[in-house]
């Protein structure tokens, strides 16, 4: 062998033994993957139809916004080069040059005004396209070159920069929405398709996360089933519990939780059983709020922080009524509550069937009306009251009036009155909680309930790894 | 009722008497046996159930039991309230755990009740296995039953959530309590008191067949089925009052079935008995009765005069004896009567010719006498011989025209002609008779009452009987009226004669009427109240009548001038085919022989 390459080799060698003890000073340790069970089937990976936690975990994964607002309320551009020139009611965007997507090529001008159009048919978040104005009945979005978006506004002087930092309104640029989607958020994603999700990393930088390479979601499986293969080691987390039976766990166990700023709604169906305010009022004030916090939720009476409880009737509970409650079959959590709510409304003499329905036959049947009392989980696309309140009247079926408000998102007072006039009774705040390996870093939830998957990272001294 | 029914009937009565009465006591025997096993196999399941029931119960107090006395889940709980850390996280770790922990101890409900005292914390659920939303609800009045109740069952109605719907269910329930420190934790657990449940006791084997029922024991409508029954379990409310009943009956519809079918064998058997009996006694009865019949026949026939009548015979033993009896009877009659018969021919001739002497003699004395004159007055020269030969001839002439009449008269009778039918007009006949008899002294009128149908009958001797009648009613109304007032009515009218069309011909006079004592005479040859009278007239009118299938009758009339009537009736059919003969028939031979 050549004296030079050996001398070279050797060189190399003593350079990385001289820089290993300052390897904690460079921060969280890149590389691993995670197996997480998935808490419920993931039927979707569209930002714009993503309700649950989960759900909102995976598409910030995935996606990117044109613009972020952060925690201090200071909005970052983040696939615009920067804020939006608006000249009356217009307001054109120019997007980062080089931002790829997960396709590998640039992002362009056509990809956002596709994406943002696609999301008028999206019950959730329609809602949001309300700031925009409409021309021949479709959002009023244009591409001017490819690099440069226009948006005219249904009023002067919004912040469609706001309004673009929605989570629904993250840029979905192609492939198979639901299941494979083209995004330019950290991960590449896909279904499994039996409710799975596997994340593989994309935006790989030596200073920056995401730090894990994988992030795998496994299928729900029964309680005993997850908490005994957490145990084992084969998962690195657990919806449920710490250990199989609830004693110490045979690993280090750490639990991150979060109370969520996503409300959960009891919608009633005021055209049939529930059409009297006095059944109504009867039905809402059976419920027990703290008796709902067992099940992951955390008791509210109002929508969040500021705003006011919407206003119920005063009733009596119809003793003998036998309500009808339709929950998604794919989601434990909304059977949980119609479960708990079912035990509280028995109590005062009402029968309530819980049936549970696939998404599809869910919405055939709100549709049709052939129902008494549903859940709908609020998933605030932006901080404040405003779009909390916007997406709570979406989610209770209330469009146009969240699409009036979307024009107003940052007037409180409006979305007070809003949040007063709201025919439903908000159940809680839903809390959510993870059991994990204690070796994994930065695991937790953000202020919307969403993991914090790009920031998480395994300790350098992994104790074991996932077999 | 004939002999031949009698015979019958007793047939039908010796057989299906016997199949009818031994079939109801196999059919008594049969249900005496089905229940004597009904009810031993009654006892014997229900001996079982009631051990089963026992087992089950004894299993699961050892279960609940044994909850309260260290299971890993209760322990947990109790470490965990001694601890403070029971949260809404734990509960719901509990919530999850219990249903399947209800399933491992095989119950349906399952409840762990917070036992601490306080009214925060006594009897509030920390979880209920059969419904997970109970956790956190207000049981306190469950917690003092367990208390109160001790290790005892008791009943109460339980709300138990199944496929997303609550079921209002009864339940039967035990608990304990777990204790240590402050921790108190009340377990109650049971089971649904359902068909389930009574299925689960493994006893139901047909026919016997258990129940739940309500304290009263009553059976639902479709499962009382009339059979035995009797109670498996008496189940109790805290009070110790019933509050349910297993209760063990015998589905009776399997032997009311069998009972069905053996009325329905017993009936088929009973029937095919009868028929058999009833054909068997028919066929015996004709055996039996036939000579019988057949002498009855043949006695009826002697009776109407055939004496030539005979049986043949084919029966044996005393039937053959009583016909051969009866063949020598009619043969001793035919001998009787032809002997009869000549006697009554002797006496008719003799009446005949005592009659025709009679009647001979009456001119021969004038004729006679005057011949006599003639030759006395002849042999003295009378004077006036020429006067008496004259008288004395004439006299002779008349008589001798008498005898000639007589003699013609009873030729006519004799040599009476067989009708010759044609279908005519009474009315025509009637009329034209009236008119041979009208400008008389006697008035004569006929009247035609209604319709009247045409008759088939002999023209000619419809008028003779028609000129006959009437002659004779003029001459008997003349002889009481003279040469007025006399009075002859012909009244024609239809009349039904045995179903058959018919002409009622009525003649009727104002004369002195007929004596009843004459009136049965007045039909009979020679038989004549007229001096110059032969006595054949109505008898030639009753046979006409007679061979005219017809009828004659004579009778007064009702009223204070009196006379009389004759009625003549003649069907439309006329004479039959072969004209009877009348009663004068018998003595026609001897006439014609003359």
């Amino acid at each position: 062998m050549d004296r030079s390459l050996i001398g070279a080799a050797l060189a190399i060698l003593a350079l990385a033994v001289s820089a290993a003890p300052a390897r904690g000073a460079l921060g969280p340790k890149h590389g691993g993957a995670i197996t997480l069970p998935a808490p419920e089937p993931a039927t979707t990976l569209d930002p714009a139809r993503a309700e649950t936690a989960f759900e909102a975990t995976l598409t910030e994964a995935l996606f990117d916004r044109l613009y972020e607002v952060r925690d201090d309320g200071t909005v970052e551009a983040v696939l615009a080069a920067g804020p939006p020139e608006i000249a009356e009611d217009v307001a054109r965007i120019r997007l980062r040059p080089g931002a790829l997507h997960h396709g590998t090529r640039p992002i362009r001008a056509r990809h956002v005004v596709r994406s943002l159009q696609r999301t008028s048919s999206a019950p959730l978040a329609s809602w949001l396209l309300g700031a925009f104005a409409t021309e021949n009945g479709r959002p009023a979005i244009r591409e001017v070159d490819e690099e440069t978006v226009e948006i005219r506004l249904a009023r002067r002087g919004l912040r469609v920069d706001i309004v673009l930092a929605a989570t629904p309104l993250a840029i979905v640029v192609g492939g198979n929405v639901r299941g494979r989607p083209l995004g330019t958020g950290a991960f590449r994603g896909r279904l499994d398709g039996r409710g799975g999700v596997e994340l593989r990393i994309f935006r790989s930088a030596p200073d920056r996360p995401p730090w894990v390479n994988r992030v795998r979601f496994t299928p729900p499986r029964p309680r005993e089933e997850e908490v005994r293969a957490f145990e084992l080691g084969r998962l690195d987390g657990s919806w449920w519990s710490r250990s199989l039976y609830g004693g110490q766990p045979v690993r280090p166990v750490e639990t991150a939780t979060a109370t969520a700023a996503s409300p959960v709604l009891l919608v009633p169906n005021r055209a049939r059983a529930l059409r009297d305010d006095d059944a109504w009022g009867g039905v809402a004030s059976a419920i027990d709020r703290a008796r709902l916090e067992r099940v992951g939720l955390v008791a509210r009476r109002s929508l969040g922080a500021g705003l006011p409880a919407p206003r119920l009737p005063r009733g009596r509970a119809p003793r003998g009524a036998r309500l009808r409650m339709i929950v998604r079959d794919d989601r434990p959590f909304e059977r949980r509550v119609g479960e708990a709510l079912a035990g509280m409304l028995d109590e005062r003499g009402i029968a309530l069937q819980v049936d549970r329905l696939s998404p599809d036959r869910l919405d055939a049947t709100v549709a049709r009306g052939d129902w008494d009392l549903r859940i709908a989980l609020v998933r605030p696309p932006l901080p404040g009251r405003g779009p909390l309140v916007g997406a709570a009247l979406a989610a209770a079926g209330q469009t146009d009036r969240a699409r009036r408000l979307a024009t107003q998102l940052g007037d409180a007072e409006v979305a007070a009155e809003a949040a007063r006039q709201l025919d439903v009774l908000v159940l809680g705040q839903e809390r959510v909680l993870l059991h994990h390996r204690a070796d994994l870093r930065g695991f937790g939830f953000d202020g919307m309930g969403r993991l914090t998957l790009a920031d998480a990272s395994f300790a350098r001294s992994r104790p074991e790894a996932t077999r | 009722m004939s002999l031949r029914w009698r015979i019958v009937a007793f047939m039908l009565l010796l057989s299906a008497g016997p199949v009818g009465g031994l079939g109801y006591l196999f059919r008594e025997r049969t249900i005496a046996d089905a229940r004597a096993q009904q009810a031993e196999r009654l006892a014997a399941i229900t001996e079982a159930a009631r051990r089963r029931v026992h087992e089950r119960r004894q299993a699961e107090r050892r279960a609940i039991a044994r909850l309260c006395e260290g299971d890993f889940v209760v322990d947990r709980l109790m470490l965990d309230l001694q601890a403070g850390r029971f949260g809404p996280m734990e509960q719901d770790e509990l919530v999850q755990r219990l249903p399947n922990l209800m399933r491992s101890m095989g119950l349906d409900s399952l409840m762990l009740l917070d036992g601490r005292p306080g009214r925060r914390h006594y009897g509030r659920v920390f979880a209920a296995g059969h419904f997970a939303g109970r956790a956190g609800a207000d049981e306190g009045a469950t917690a003092r039953a367990v208390e109160e109740a001790g290790e005892r069952w008791f009943v109460r109605d339980l709300h138990v959530r199944q496929g997303g719907e609550t079921h209002e269910m009864q339940a039967i329930l035990t608990g304990c309590v777990a204790r240590e420190g402050d921790a108190r934790v009340i377990a109650v657990g049971g089971h649904v008191l359902d068909q389930a449940y009574v299925a689960a006791l493994g006893a139901d084997v047909p026919p016997v067949r258990l129940f739940l029922t309500g304290p009263d024991g009553e059976l639902p409508p479709d499962a009382a089925r009339g059979g035995p029954r009797e109670d498996v379990h008496v189940f109790e409310d805290l009070r110790g009052a019933p509050s349910a009943r297993v209760v063990a009956s015998v589905d009776d519809r399997a032997l009311q079935a069998r009972m069905r079918e053996l009325d329905q064998q017993l009936l088929y058997a009973l029937g095919v008995t009868v028929v058999i009996a009833f054909l068997g006694g028919i066929v015996a009865a004709f055996w039996l009765t036939g000579p019988l019949v057949e002498l009855e026949s043949a006695a009826a026939r002697v009776a109407s005069g055939d004496m030539s009548t005979t049986i043949t015979i084919h029966s044996g033993g005393e039937v053959r004896k009583a016909l051969m009896a009866f063949n020598h009877m009619t043969g001793e009659l035919k001998h009787a009567q032809a002997k009869l018969i000549r006697a009554e021919r002797i006496a008719a001739w003799r009446d005949i010719a005592r009659r025709i002497a009679h009647e001979i003699k009456n001119p021969l004395m004038p004729i006679q006498t005057s011949i006599e004159t003639m030759r006395k007055t002849h042999a003295r020269r009378h004077p006036e011989f020429d006067e008496i030969f004259e008288e004395s001839t004439v006299t002779i002439l008349e008589e001798v025209e008498r005898l000639k009449r007589i003699v013609t008269e009873f030729s006519r009778f004799a040599r009476m002609p067989r009708p010759q039918p044609v279908e005519l007009a009474v009315e025509d006949v009637a009329r034209h008779t009236v008119g041979l008899h009208s400008g008389g002294a006697v008035e004569v009128e006929l009247h035609v009452e209604g319709a009247l149908p045409r008759v088939r009958a002999d023209r000619e001797q419809l008028t003779q009987v028609l000129v006959n009648l009437v002659q004779n009613a003029a001459d008997a109304a003349r002889a009481r009226h003279g040469d007025g007032g006399g009075r002859v009515e012909v009244v024609l009218s239809p009349a039904e004669v045995e179903g058959d069309e018919a002409v009622r011909v009525e003649v009727i006079d104002n004369g002195p009427g007929i004596p009843p004592e004459e009136q049965a005479k007045i039909f009979e040859p020679y038989y004549t109240t007229k001096s110059g009278g032969t006595g054949l007239g109505l008898a030639i009118v009753h046979r006409i009548v007679s061979d005219h299938g017809g009828s004659i009758d004579v009778g007064a009339v009702d009223g204070p001038e009196g006379g009389a009537v004759f009625e003549i009736l003649l069907t439309r059919a006329g004479p039959p085919m072969e004209a009877s003969t009348t009663q004068t028939d018998a003595a026609l031979p001897l006439l014609r022989r003359r």
